[in-house]
């Protein structure tokens, strides 16, 4: 074949074609990886067929499920094509009569507890910029961070919008409200304490705490210490009127998500290099920094860890669930899930609630280490 | 596979578009020019090569016509000729398909990192922490600062101005290089070409994170002052097709054999006629 005249420029349309193709399917497509809660004996959660799904906790069996609407996107050459549902990041959270949650197109939703109504949504029509992180409900107003740098605040009974504050960069952190101040992350690497007395504004601003990484994990408070991960691979342990340092501890990666305490044992979990041998699970002194213990999973840990009892449990991109001893990070039982599991885990009544990334709902018995029940989130269209 | 091509390819293209959205002010509009002009400095030998390899062509054009001609009916013989045309000219036919060959997978590339280092979707974010090297640098910029100018880098331009500049600044370097020719069929592939390759690129344009389409933009800037450097405004301002081919039917020129250039002797470029 000669490269000229026609056939060079054959060979370089198709070339472009297999660009397109290639560029398509390299990238990764917004799914959504929304975790379960657990609300008065009823298991919510978001799916990534665009949906939000009940289930009874005892059994599974379902209660309702609501497609939430979408926006309209564009036309894409996407390998999938373009994404007719909502992808859902953030969990359920709820003041008893709502179910609230955002999505990658920018929605907030308030949907009815107990039959999956649609409540109200925010903005009313249209979208806006993706939303991530899970919202934080306090004396009847519901706040979350936006990727279009803002805080809202919105009234939780009938969705209006009651104050938004900007910090500028995007916002994938879940706000976590105590004692009327809300602290809040950042992708500029800063955690942001606002007293809500004032309301969200300049003056509301008690202090703000930077880090050399950005903050997508969610705060978490306990003992007037507020400890917070980032991406510069660094755990911080802050004072929660002043923001000052306490202690601060080294990971292998970056702190994605919140870690989790029980008595004076924090554990906090790392996104890691799947090719290396880092230790990426840590049970660290809440009073001193010190590591007590660490522990390796084959892949990274996306999601917060969760604690009952004696025993840890760690979630992993490896397709494995870890159950180790919370006082010495000893492996006490491995589960396989068939899926990587990026969602946020949740422990109500003995039982471990664990949503896979392909959609495999799971209650596991944390004694017994059984699956008790099982469903799919995401049934393959027939 | 997956892993030669992250670790060749994709990873320092991603580390590097990082380092330099450091150095220039936080802001990755600018490190994407600067990567593109780093990748073009890089390819410019092999963008000379294509430019001298199209130049060449265009100079054995008549003889390739005159050929056709000859051997019409004997295809087998008309590909012998062909070769040894080309041979004796000092053309390498694949010349003209490396250098965008080179730049298929810095494309890919390029785009993966764009959509990954400014975390499109939460999944692109998780999937960039195994690519970047261990530096505490790299990883304090990321995810990185998506505006510039009017500009979403992760989303297309809605403002519809870089589909206009791909396209625009794509027929424009198309032109330059097409080759001029007699022969209709082939006037009519230019003709067709010379519309249909910026019409597509500012379809991607359309689809594609701007990222990539303001790294296509610059890129074909620098290629059509490499262009005008080398060889003038080539096609651009040309309104006439050149002679026939001597000892066509159209021809008023007496046909002449063809001298090969001597062997080992380099070719001076052509300084743009004035």
């Amino acid at each position: 074949m000669k490269f000229t005249g026609k056939n060079q420029y054959i060979f370089i349309t198709i070339m472009l074609i297999i660009l397109v193709v290639s560029v398509s399917c390299q990238t990764a497509p917004a799914r959504g990886w929304s975790g379960p809660a657990a609300v008065d004996g009823t298991i919510y959660t978001g799916t990534i067929a665009g949906k939000v799904a009940a289930y009874k906790g005892s059994n599974g069996d379902p209660e309702w499920q609501t497609t939430l609407p979408t926006p309209a996107t564009s036309i894409g050459f996407g390998c999938g094509g373009p994404a007719p549902k909502a992808a859902i990041y953030s969990h359920p959270v709820s003041d008893g009569k709502s179910i609230f949650l955002g999505t990658y197109e920018g929605v907030f939703y308030a949907l009815d507890t107990t039959s999956g109504a649609l409540r109200w949504q925010y903005p009313a029509t249209g979208r806006g910029k993706a939303i991530i992180g899970s919202a934080a409900v306090y004396n009847g107003n519901v706040y979350f961070g936006s990727s279009d740098g803002y805080i809202y605040s919105l009234n939780a009974n009938n969705g209006l919008l009651r104050e938004k504050y900007l910090l500028g960069k995007k916002i994938w952190s879940t706000p976590t409200v105590v004692d009327d101040r809300l602290y809040i992350g950042s992708f500029d690497g800063k955690l942001y304490a606002f007293d809500l007395k004032k309301g969200l504004k300049e003056e509301s601003l008690l202090w703000t705490f930077s880090s050399n990484g950005a903050i997508t994990a969610g705060p978490l408070i306990a003992n007037d210490t507020i400890y917070i991960g980032s991406f510069d691979s660094h755990l911080y342990a802050l004072d929660k009127n002043s923001g000052r340092v306490k202690w601060s501890f080294k990971g292998s990666g970056w702190f994605w998500e919140a870690p989790v305490i029980k008595d004076n044992l924090l554990v906090a979990v790392n996104v890691k290099k799947d090719s290396e041998p880092d230790k990426n699970v840590y049970g660290i002194n809440a009073l001193t920094g010190q590591k007590i213990w660490e522990f390796g999973t084959q892949g990274s840990v996306r999601a917060s860890p969760v604690i009952s009892g004696n025993t840890v449990i760690v979630a992993s991109e490896d397709n494995n669930i870890y159950f180790l001893q919370a006082d010495t990070g000893s492996q006490i039982r491995l589960i396989p899930m068939n899926s990587p599991v990026l969602s946020n885990m949740t422990v109500d009544a003995g039982f471990v609630y664990v949503h896979t990334r392909e959609g495999l709902l799971s209650a596991i018995d944390i004694e017994k280490g059984t699956r008790v029940w099982e469903v799919s989130t995401y049934p393959k269209e027939k | 596979m997956a892993d030669l091509w992250n670790v060749l390819i994709f990873q320092p293209i991603l580390n590097l578009s990082i380092i330099l959205y450091s150095i220039l002010f936080n802001n990755f509009g600018l490190a994407i020019i600067a990567l593109t002009i780093i990748i073009r400095v890089i390819t410019y030998p092999l963008t000379i090569k294509q430019i001298k390899a199209s130049k060449s062509m265009a100079t054995v054009q008549p003889r390739m016509q005159e050929l056709q001609k000859k051997y019409a009916r004997d295809k087998q013989k008309l590909s012998g000729e062909t070769m040894k045309l080309y041979k004796e000219a000092g053309i390498n036919p694949v010349g003209c398909i490396v250098p965008m060959l080179v730049q298929f997978p810095v494309w890919i590339a390029l785009y993966q990192a764009i959509l990954r280092a400014l975390a499109a979707t939460p999944e692109d974010l998780l999937a960039l922490f195994p690519r970047l090297y261990s530096s505490p640098l790299i990883h304090s910029m990321v995810p990185l600062n998506e505006k510039f100018l009017w500009l979403n880098l992760t989303e297309p331009d809605r403002l519809m101005i870089l589909p206009v500049l791909v396209g625009g600044s794509m027929w424009l370097q198309q032109k330059m290089v097409t080759v001029p020719t007699t022969d209709p069929r082939q006037q009519s592939t230019n003709r067709m070409m010379l519309m249909m390759m910026p019409l597509m690129f500012a379809a991607f344009t359309l689809q594609f994170a701007s990222g990539l389409a303001v790294y296509w933009t610059i890129s074909n800037v620098i290629g059509i002052v490499i262009q005008y450097l080398v060889t003038g405004w080539g096609g651009l301002f040309k309104k006439k097709s050149p002679a026939p081919p001597v000892g066509s039917p159209h021809s008023t020129t007496k046909a002449v054999p063809y001298e090969p250039p001597p062997s080992g002797k380099k070719r001076k470029s052509r300084r743009p006629v004035k």
